[in-house]
Parts: structure tokens; C-alpha cells; sequence
């Protein structure tokens, strides 16, 4: 026997006090006036119509006050439980019919693409900076902030889509406010070792600053889809920058110094927009961080590779080769179409997973989307490299070298097209290898000749080395890419 | 004596009733070692409880953290996976009546189905990579279109996968070594304590608390996941729940009321002992006097579990009948729950209760909560055996509760117990006791000698050693003290199959 009485208050004194309970109601004279099951199965339709079974009925009931007793004296039934499975009965089987989700929007296809023409607004400005700085300050600058920039915003950018992703929008502010303020130090501290290396003029360190403070607001800016203060804020200095070379040398401080005032400008307002997150209901950013820094060290490696892998093939041409430098821009102006596709196609994928039945119909729809995306990523970039060779002939610039590397410059928009894809898979090891393999193959080659390769067969094998990056990525994502799993 | 305790979502990184109890255990026996193990969110947690001497180890499983597949063999699963996921997932889509000799079996194919899994990892393979692979989707799609003609598509499949595969990453960790493993519930805890059993071969014992089962089910009710995701997880928990009571030597349900649904899902009534929470009475000492205006207290975490706006409405209706009443709600706010904390201010507001009924915030020691309330109130949808009843009892005051859980055991006839989501029935029972002051007084030291005979910690302790003692060989159950009480263990009395009742 038990010595403690399973509920010692009896029910029905329970119901007077409760007044007016909606099942089972007592009265002092003990007389229970009760709903019907009829009554209570279209009470609790809505919630028991969606329940999976009648224990779920059960517990729906159970919450809302029917007890064993009420289940007895209310109702007739042994308890809850059977109460529940006669509720469930009645109510019927949830129905199985697939409603299929609303697609979310398409990402802003207008935004993406505008990306390329963004990141080139800087461009305006560099031809009065060499006026001030001198060829090498100038281009030692850039090289610098754009490794620097490439690994920093990216690793910051990285890490703000991950803590976004677990819904904690302040620590993603967090870090891309605080990655954007220490970026410019270090990219200052940076310089100063270059310039003590190279002998560059100390303008190399300002320079190199002003294009890592762009690169960070560009950054952040795009992570909150406000390209079009990124834009508003440049188009002064670019503007300034176009004046000057088209009225010359009086219109140069002028030039020089709105250039650098829109990109504090733009820096400020980048900051701005990492203000008003809601940081103070979250997990301290440290926790927040513990689990992704991992991968970080992965994504950091990955970004430094594909930096180096880009600008060591342009490095050497800098100072003296302007038809091969700018065989660089088909593949910056068409990053906007590849950022578009990376992103479409993350959401195709997805409003597919909710279409198909079975993994084998995933897997052949979703090849095909790669093969649409890869091809109008290359062919985008492939216009651009055509109006670039086009203006080059007319301007009587055009070599043999230009062309490889332009032609490079449209085989890595093919590559970059699947190198996003994987990231966004997470296939990080696969990208660093990759692009290892590739970057060691050119400078291989490079080292093996005792007096340098020509230009020619210089980006010839750069060509290749693109032509081979391509294939190991779009093999690798060909073959992961049916996985359904990266699409959740 | 090693024992292993596992928790999920409390001990040692939450407050509340059931991290309570891990600490009342563990340095209450302070001549057995123990071993904690959380089944954590990303393993980032911070413990916010001082860790005893004789606990050894706290040894996290974080389940949704990054994929622990660094050094695992992973590629296309093989079919010990194949025979072993199929044989789970048509264990979870089965529909059977739980009680019945095919559910029986179906349970028992279930455990054989998880321990395949166990193994397959175990082995050195990568089963969260398995679990997700696209041949585990086309079991799961395949086992669903057996059974149903339409409701899964593969976003669903996706979406269902990636919840099973954090949820049995506990198979995947190395099995715990102890004498015993102790979950705190049941559900995932279950899966450390199996693999453990597989292993080792160590015993098991269960307590729970609140019924693990119903919450998921409660969890799930207003969820918008589509309906086959909320099927196979929800069948999911349902069919663990009951191999976690197939597997387990020993089964402690935390008040009888809990019985019912351990019993509906299969378990074993030979290894059950109800066991009640326990508190020590020095740490609640005997409130001397009254607050000077009649006050309503409220102790406990402000969650919607709580249904802290019927306690605000049913205020409403006190304050209408006694403008001097004051509604006092004293606990913390967790994360997540800020904005169920907005709606009962804004709800305050709206009834116009502003100054009359307050929340306090955390408050250093919950005596000095049932100290400053005339008579002590819980409004809960859903409870266990709470803590904070029984402290309030012991504090000498009278309790007005919903009828959830193993409330209705532990209040008795020493307070009143109301329907749940019934404000104008919990406001009857408070103004009855506020207005009549021998009543009041007379309940609450009926409720303080109620805890001192029945609810003490010590024959919490008493009864779990004795339990140890038994599921490691050193006691007979026969052995065990009579029912005599609910603080020592009692022995549960076989109910008859409920279909007879009908």
C-alpha cells in the first residue's frame, strides 16, 4: 500500500473550485455536467488534426486539464490514454498530402551582379595615387591590401554568415565591426614591413590602408545587401578620379583627397551597419566562436591560397606589363555574375530538395543546374575578356601574353563558380588542396626555367595551371553535389 | 562505487528541479565517484554548478555541434549500416498500439536496430556521415512510401535525417566506463546508457522526472516543422522512449502520476520504484509570520511551461476581490525566453495589475520567496515532482497548484490543487485561503509535517542507494524496505491492462 494517495484532492473538489473549468464542470451537489467526446474531439480538432499519434493526443489533452479522473467521471474512459486514442479516432489521420513550402525570394540578382563593377570603383582613384605614390609604392600597396583583404574579409565574412546562422545576428556584427577596425592596423603594421624590405615610400602604407578600409566596408556593406550605400559613398572619389584624368594635374588634390574621403566615408558608414543587432541577448562572442575556429583556420588557409594563387601570376607583370594586369578585370567585372550563381544556386538546390521524392531524381536535376551555372558564369566572363581584347587591339595594346591570361581570367570564372559552391559545402580541404596543387604546378614550372619563362609561355602555363584548377573542382563538386545533405 | 550520471540540458549548465536533484545525488553519497555526463548543446557551455569533490569528471557530448567525424572512416555506408538503419526506421514507422505484444517486439527490434548502429560507429565508420548519406535518405523515403502514400518529400527527409543524426551522436562517443550508469531521463540519455550496457555490460538506472516523452510531445505541438518531419521525430522519441524502459535494470519514476505513461509505453512494472524529491528541511526553515498585505508567490523560471499568464489572470481576479493582494513572481528569465517574460508585463499592463503584481528577477535563496508570500502558487502545463512545492510545503505554506505531475501527490490534502489553464479556478482556491486564515494556517502546517514525514532528502538517498545497491548485485530486490513511504522505495503495485478498464 501506498502511503501517499495518487492525487489526495479529489478531483470534483478540484472542478468546484475551478468554477469554470471547460470539461467536466461540478457543482456542489456533485452532479457533473459534462461535454460530449462529440464536443471535445471539435474542441481539440485544430491541435489533435496535426498530432502524430494518440499518445501526442494524450499529451495535448493532459495540458490542457483533462486528467484520469476527468477522463472517467467527463467522459467515460478508463483515462487519458484511452480518452486520446478515441479523440484520435474520431479526428481522423493528419492529412499526409505534401504542402509544398513557399520558395523564399530569389536572392536580389541586380545586387550580385553589381559586385564586380563595385569592387572596381577603387580603380578610378589609382591613377592619381601613382601620381602621388610613384609606380612601385603604388603597386606594392595594392598587391599588399588585396592579400591582406582577400584572407581578413573573407575569414570575417565567413565567420558572420556561420554565427548568423545560428541566429546570433549581434555576434555576427560583432565580428565584422571589430575584424573591420583591427584590419586597418594591421594592414598598416603590414606595410611598414614591406616598405622596410623593399624600400618602397612610406605612401605604400596609406595607400595600402585606404584599400584594406574599402575592401572591409565593401565586405561588409555586401553582407547586409546595402550595395547601394557602398556605391553612393564611392562615386564621389571614383568621379574625382575620372576628372583628373581627363583635366590632368590641377585637378589632382582634389582628386586625392575625395578619393580618400569616400572610402572613410564608406568605412564609417560599413561601421554604422554593424550597430543595432540585438548583441545583448546573446552568448558571449568567444562561445559563440568556440565551435566554428576549427573550420576557421581552414577558411583562412583557403582565402590566403586563392589570393596568392591570383596575384603571384600577376605580380611580376605590375610595374611594366599594363595588357597583361588588365587581363585581370573580365574576371573582377564578372565575380558580380559568379557571386550571383554561387548564391541562385544555393537556392535552386534547396527548392528542389522540396520538389523531388527520392535522393537518384536530386541527384541528375541538380548536375544539370551545375552545368547551366558553370557555363553562364564562364560566359560572362567570357564577354567581358572579349570587350577586353577588343579594346586592347584598338588601343594597339593586344599580345599573344594578354591573351592567355585573359582567356585564364575566363577559366577561373568557371572555377570560382564551384570553388563557392564547395565552400558552401564545406569541402574546404578539397579547395586548399586544389589550389595548392595548382599554385605549386606554376611556380614549378616558373622555377624551372634558369632565366624565367617568357611572358607567353609564362601565362600559357598559368593557363593550364587555371585549365587544371578548373577540372579538380567542378570534378569535385560533380561528385558531392548530389549529396543531398549540403542543401539543407 | 563509479556512477555515471547523464543529463541533458540541466546539470551541471542549468539551474532547475532536475539539476537540483544531480547535486542532492551526487554529493549526497560522497562515498561513491561520480562522473557527469551533459549531452550538451556545442560542448561551450559554462558549468553554473560548484562541482563536489567526489565528482571525478564531467565528460560533455555535445549533439549539435560541428560533425565529430575528424579521424573516422567515412564513404558509402555498407550494409551492416543498411540492415541495421532499415530495421530502425521501420521500427519508428510502424503504428502499433503501444501496449501490445507487437509493440513489445517492435521495442525489442528497435534496441537491436540501435545497437547495430552502436557497432557500425564503433567499428571505426562514420555514422553521422552515413546517417545523412543519400542512401540513408532512400531507406528513410523508401521505409515512409511503405507505409504511407504521400507526405515526404526530400527537403523532409533531409530536414528528419539531420535531427536523428545529432540525436544518436551519444552512439557514437566512446561508451562511458562506470559501475552504474544513472541517467536523469529518459530519451537521449538512454543512448549513453545503452552503449554503455553493449559494452561493459554495465547496469542502468533511469529516474525521471517529468515524462521525457510528453514534453517532446508538448515541444512539438505549435511547432511548424512539416508534418513527416514532426512523424519520424516524434516516432523517433517514442520508440527510444521505450527501449530506454526495455533497457534500463532499474526504473525511477518521480512520482506515480509519471508511472502511467512509463507503463503505457512498455515498462516493466517488476523494475519500477517510485522515488519522490526530496528537500532538507534546514534549508527551508518554518516561516514565523506573514507578509502584512495577502500575497500570492510565485517561485520558479519564467517559462511558458509555467503558464505564468493564467497565475497574472487569475490575479486579476483576486485583486478585483481583495484590491490590497499582491501577486509576487520571483525567478530568473533563461535565454530564450525573454520575450514570454515581455508578454506577462505587458499582460500585467493590460489588466491594469501594475504595482500590484510584480516580477522580482532571480532572487538569492528561494526561502526568502515562500517567506514572503501568504500562500505559494505554480500555474505549470507540465511538471515532474516540483521542488518548489515541496520547499514551499516545508517552508509551512499553503499551496495552490495546477494538477500536473505527481503535484497532486506531494500537496495532498494540505492545499488545493486546480485544473490547469483555469484562472477562474485557481483565483477560487486563492481567495479561499486568503480570506479564511485558519484554513490557511491549519493547511500549511499539515503540509510542513507532510515533508518531514515523507519528503525528506535523506530518504531520497536512502532509496536511490538502496537501488544501486540492487542493480549492482550487492542487494536482492527482495530485500528492499516495504512501500511505507514514499521517500523509501516503493514497490509499485501492478496495475491491471488498462483496456479492462473500458
Amino acid at each position: 500500500m501506498s502511503a501517499v494517495p495518487v492525487v489526495a484532492t479529489p478531483i470534483a473538489d478540484a472542478l468546484v473550485l475551478g468554477g469554470a473549468p471547460r470539461v467536466g464542470r461540478a457543482r456542489p451537489d456533485d452532479a457533473i455536467e459534462t461535454e460530449t467526446v462529440d464536443d471535445l474531439v471539435e474542441r481539440v480538432r485544430p491541435l489533435a488534426a496535426r498530432a502524430v499519434d494518440a499518445l501526442e493526443v494524450a499529451a495535448t489533452l493532459e495540458a490542457g486539464g483533462i486528467t484520469d479522473d476527468v477522463a472517467r467521471v467527463g467522459y467515460g474512459y478508463a483515462d487519458v490514454f484511452v480518452l486520446a486514442e478515441e479523440v484520435h479516432r474520431r479526428v481522423g489521420p493528419a492529412d499526409a498530402t505534401v504542402a509544398v513550402a513557399a520558395s523564399p525570394p530569389p536572392s536580389s540578382a541586380l545586387g550580385d551582379v553589381t559586385h564586380g563593377l563595385l569592387y572596381l570603383l577603387p580603380a578610378a582613384v589609382f591613377p592619381a595615387a601613382l601620381a602621388v605614390l610613384g609606380r612601385r609604392s603604388l603597386v606594392l600597396g595594392l598587391v599588399l591590401a588585396a592579400f591582406v583583404g582577400w584572407v581578413w574579409a573573407g575569414g570575417a565574412t565567413w565567420l558572420a554568415y556561420r554565427l548568423l546562422g545560428r541566429g546570433h545576428a549581434g555576434s555576427a556584427a560583432r565580428v565584422l565591426r571589430w575584424a573591420a577596425v583591427a584590419g586597418l592596423p594591421v594592414t598598416a603594421t603590414a606595410s611598414v614591413v614591406v616598405i622596410a624590405t623593399t624600400r618602397a615610400g612610406y605612401g605604400l602604407a596609406a595607400m595600402a590602408t585606404a584599400q584594406m578600409a574599402f575592401q572591409m566596408a565593401a565586405a561588409v556593406l555586401m553582407f547586409y545587401r546595402r550595395e547601394i550605400w557602398l556605391f553612393a559613398a564611392m562615386v564621389p572619389g571614383a568621379a574625382a578620379g575620372v576628372a583628373y584624368l581627363v583635366a590632368g594635374d590641377r585637378l589632382l588634390p582634389m582628386a586625392v583627397v575625395l578619393g580618400a574621403g569616400s572610402v572613410a566615408v564608406t568605412f564609417g558608414i560599413a561601421l554604422l551597419h554593424t550597430m543595432g543587432h540585438g548583441e545583448g541577448v546573446e552568448p558571449r562572442l568567444r562561445d559563440g566562436m568556440g565551435a566554428e575556429l576549427g573550420q576557421l583556420r581552414l577558411v583562412l588557409l583557403y582565402t590566403a591560397l586563392s589570393a596568392a594563387y591570383l596575384l603571384h601570376a600577376q605580380g611580376r607583370y605590375m610595374l611594366d606589363r599594363f595588357d597583361i594586369v588588365v587581363a585581370v578585370v573580365p574576371l573582377i567585372v564578372g565575380m558580380g555574375v559568379v557571386e550571383w550563381r554561387a548564391r541562385r544556386f544555393g537556392d535552386t538546390s534547396r527548392a528542389l530538395l522540396r520538389t523531388v521524392r527520392r535522393p537518384r531524381e536530386f541527384v541528375a536535376a541538380v548536375r544539370i543546374v551545375v552545368a547551366r551555372d558553370v557555363a553562364v558564369c564562364v560566359g560572362a566572363v567570357a564577354i567581358a575578356a572579349a570587350a577586353l581584347i577588343a579594346a586592347l587591339h584598338a588601343a594597339d595594346l593586344l599580345s599573344a601574353a594578354a591573351v592567355l591570361m585573359t582567356t585564364a581570367s575566363v577559366v577561373l570564372g568557371g572555377a570560382y563558380f564551384a570553388g563557392f559552391v564547395l565552400a558552401n559545402m564545406g569541402r574546404f580541404a578539397w579547395l586548399c588542396g586544389s589550389l595548392a596543387t595548382c599554385l605549386a604546378a606554376h611556380l614549378v614550372l616558373t622555377a624551372a626555367a634558369p632565366r624565367g619563362l617568357s611572358p607567353v609561355v609564362d601565362t600559357l602555363a598559368f593557363l593550364g595551371s587555371a585549365v587544371l584548377l578548373f577540372l579538380l573542382l567542378v570534378t569535385a563538386l560533380v561528385g558531392c553535389v548530389g549529396q543531398a545533405r549540403h542543401h539543407r | 562505487m563509479r556512477v555515471a550520471l547523464v543529463s541533458e540540458g540541466t546539470y551541471p549548465y542549468a539551474m532547475g528541479g532536475v539539476s537540483v536533484w544531480c547535486d542532492q545525488l551526487i554529493r549526497g553519497l560522497p562515498d561513491y565517484r561520480w562522473e557527469v555526463v551533459p549531452l550538451s548543446v556545442d560542448g561551450t557551455e559554462e558549468r553554473v554548478w560548484e562541482a563536489p569533490d567526489n565528482l571525478d569528471r564531467v565528460r560533455a557530448i555535445p549533439l549539435w555541434g560541428p560533425t565529430p567525424v575528424r579521424g573516422r572512416r567515412s564513404g558509402r555506408p555498407g550494409p551492416s549500416f543498411a540492415s541495421s538503419y532499415e530495421a530502425f526506421l521501420t521500427s519508428i514507422l510502424t503504428p502499433l498500439d503501444p501496449r501490445s505484444h507487437e509493440a513489445a517486439v517492435n521495442r525489442r527490434q528497435f534496441v537491436d536496430a540501435l545497437r547495430g548502429l552502436f557497432e557500425y560507429g564503433a567499428d571505426g565508420a562514420d555514422l553521422s556521415d552515413a546517417l545523412t548519406s543519400n542512401q540513408a535518405l532512400t531507406s528513410m523515403t523508401d521505409a515512409w512510401h511503405g507505409v504511407h502514400a504521400d507526405g515526404l518529400t526530400l527537403a523532409d527527409a533531409v530536414e528528419a535525417a539531420w535531427l536523428i543524426e545529432h540525436m544518436l551522436r551519444p552512439l557514437a562517443s566512446p561508451p562511458v566506463e562506470a559501475d552504474i550508469v544513472h541517467s536523469s531521463m529518459n530519451g537521449l540519455c538512454m543512448l549513453v546508457a545503452m552503449a554503455a550496457k553493449w559494452r561493459y555490460g554495465t547496469p542502468t538506472v533511469m529516474s525521471e522526472h517529468g515524462i521525457y516523452l510528453r514534453e517532446r510531445y508538448l515541444s512539438y505541438v505549435q511547432d511548424d516543422a512539416p508534418h513527416a518531419v514532426k512523424v519520424l521525430v516524434l516516432s523517433f522519441f517514442r520508440t527510444l522512449a521505450g527501449a530506454g524502459y526495455l533497457v534500463a535494470d532499474a526504473l525511477a519514476p518521480h512520482s506515480s502520476y509519471n508511472r502511467r505513461w512509463q507503463l503505457q509505453n512498455g515498462a516493466d512494472p517488476q523494475r519500477m520504484w517510485t522515488m519522490y524529491n526530496g528537500v532538507e528541511p534546514d534549508r527551508f526553515p518554518l516561516a514565523e509570520v506573514e507578509p502584512d498585505e495577502p500575497t500570492i508567490v510565485f517561485m520558479g523560471r519564467i517559462d511558458p511551461l509555467k503558464d505564468l499568464h493564467t497565475l497574472i489572470r487569475a490575479f486579476a481576479l483576486v485583486h478585483a476581490d481583495m484590491p490590497g493582494a499582491r501577486l509576487r513572481i520571483f525567478g530568473g528569465t533563461p535565454a530564450g525566453n525573454e520575450a514570454y517574460a515581455d508578454s506577462c508585463r505587458r499582460l500585467i499592463g493590460e489588466l491594469g495589475l501594475a504595482g500590484a503584481a510584480t516580477l522580482e528577477g532571480r532572487v538569492d535563496s528561494p526561502v526568502e520567496a515562500y517567506h514572503a508570500g501568504s500562500i505559494v502558487a505554480l500555474t505549470s502545463i507540465s511538471e515532474g515532482f516540483p521542488y518548489t512545492v515541496v520547499e514551499a510545503m516545508a517552508c509551512g505554506r499553503t499551496v495552490v497548484s495546477t494538477n500536473v505531475g505527481g503535484v497532486g501527490e506531494a500537496v495532498a490534502d494540505t492545499g488545493f490543487v486546480v485544473s490547469p489553464r483555469d484562472a477562474p479556478g485557481f483565483a477560487a482556491a486563492c481567495l479561499r485561503l486568503l480570506h479564511d486564515a485558519g484554513l490557511r494556517h491549519r493547511l500549511a502546517a499539515a503540509a510542513r509535517e507532510r515533508v518531514m514525514a515523507l519528503f525528506t532528502l535523506q530518504h531520497s538517498l536512502d532509496a536511490y542507494r538502496v537501488v544501486y545497491e540492487h542493480v549492482t548485485g550487492a542487494r536482492s530486490v527482495w530485500q528492499l524496505p516495504p512501500a511505507d513511504g514514499p521517500g523509501a522505495v516503493e514497490r509499485p503495485t501492478v496495475l491491471p491492462p488498462i483496456g479492462q478498464h473500458r
